[in-house]
C-alpha cells in the first residue's frame, strides 16, 4: 500500500464524480443548477490536475524505479508494457477535457438553458470524462494485480 | 475575458494529437526521448509540461479567428480524437508488446 497511490486514485475518482455532478445538473438546468455545474466543473478539473501531479510524482519517484522492474520480471509483464503505458498517456487527455467543459459552461452560462446543442455537447463531454476516469481506475487495478502477481511469484 | 469556445475546442483537439504524437515519437526515437529528459528530467514530465504550454499557445493562436456556432460539431471532433487517439496509443503498445 502506498499513500500517494491512494491520493492519486481518490482525486481521480472524486474528479470523475464532479463531472457526473455536472452531467446531472445539466439534465434539467435552472440558473442555480448551472451555477452549481460551473462550480463542479472547476472542482473536477482541479481534482484531475491534482491527480495528474500526485500520480506523476509517484510514477517518476517510485513506480519507475521500484515497481516497473518487478512487474516486467513477473508473470504479467503486459500490465506494465501495455496497460501502464496506455494509462499514463491517455490520462493526460482528462485535465484538458475538464478545462473544455469548464470553458463551455463559462462561455455559454447565459445560453445553456435555451441552447440544447451546447447543453448536449457539455453532457456528452462530461459523460466521456466519467467513463474514461473509471476505465483508468480499472487499469490501475490491473497494474496492481500485475505487481502482486510478480511479488507472489517471487515468494512462492 | 470572454472565452472563445471554438478556439478552445480546436486547441484541445491539437493538444490531444500532440500527446498521441509525442507518445509514439518517444517510443521510436531515442533522440526525442532524450530531448524530453533533458528538458524536464523525465520524458513523461516533458510531455506533460509541453502539453500544458501547447494548450496556451494553440489557444492564443486560434482565438484570432472568428468564433463560429459549430460547438456541437467541434465537441464531436474532440470526442472522436479522444477515442481514436486512445485506441491508437493502446494498439501501439499492444503491438509493441506482442512483437517484442
Amino acid at each position: 500500500m502506498h499513500l500517494l497511490i491512494g491520493i492519486h486514485a481518490a482525486m481521480g475518482e472524486a474528479g470523475a464524480l464532479a463531472f457526473l455532478w455536472v452531467l446531472i445538473e445539466l439534465l434539467n438546468p435552472s440558473e442555480s443548477r448551472l451555477r452549481r455545474a460551473r462550480i463542479a466543473a472547476v472542482l473536477g478539473t482541479l481534482l484531475l490536475v491534482g491527480a495528474w501531479f500526485v500520480g506523476g510524482f509517484y510514477y517518476v519517484t517510485e513506480y519507475a524505479a521500484v515497481v516497473k522492474p518487478i512487474i516486467k520480471g513477473g508473470p504479467l509483464p503486459w500490465t506494465h508494457e501495455v496497460i501502464t503505458e496506455t494509462k499514463e498517456h491517455v490520462f493526460l487527455f482528462l485535465p484538458f477535457l475538464g478545462i473544455l467543459v469548464w470553458g463551455l459552461l463559462s462561455r455559454y452560462q447565459n445560453e445553456l438553458r435555451q441552447n440544447r446543442n451546447i447543453r448536449v455537447a457539455v453532457i456528452i463531454l462530461s459523460g466521456l470524462i466519467v467513463l474514461m476516469a473509471f476505465a483508468i481506475a480499472g487499469m490501475g487495478f490491473m497494474i496492481s494485480s500485475g505487481f502482486r502477481a510478480a511479488l507472489e511469484a517471487k515468494m512462492l | 475575458m470572454r472565452i472563445n469556445a471554438v478556439a478552445l475546442i480546436r486547441s484541445i483537439i491539437a493538444v490531444i494529437w500532440l500527446i498521441v504524437g509525442m507518445t509514439f515519437l518517444t517510443e521510436v526515437s531515442p533522440e526525442f526521448k532524450s530531448i524530453l529528459v533533458q528538458f524536464a528530467s523525465h520524458h513523461w514530465i516533458g510531455k506533460s509540461v509541453l502539453s500544458a504550454i501547447a494548450l496556451v499557445a494553440f489557444y492564443l493562436f486560434f482565438r484570432k479567428f472568428k468564433e463560429s456556432n459549430g460547438v456541437l460539431g467541434g465537441v464531436f471532433l474532440v470526442i472522436g480524437s479522444v477515442i481514436l487517439g486512445g485506441v491508437s496509443i493502446f494498439s501501439f503498445f499492444l503491438w509493441h508488446f506482442v512483437n517484442k
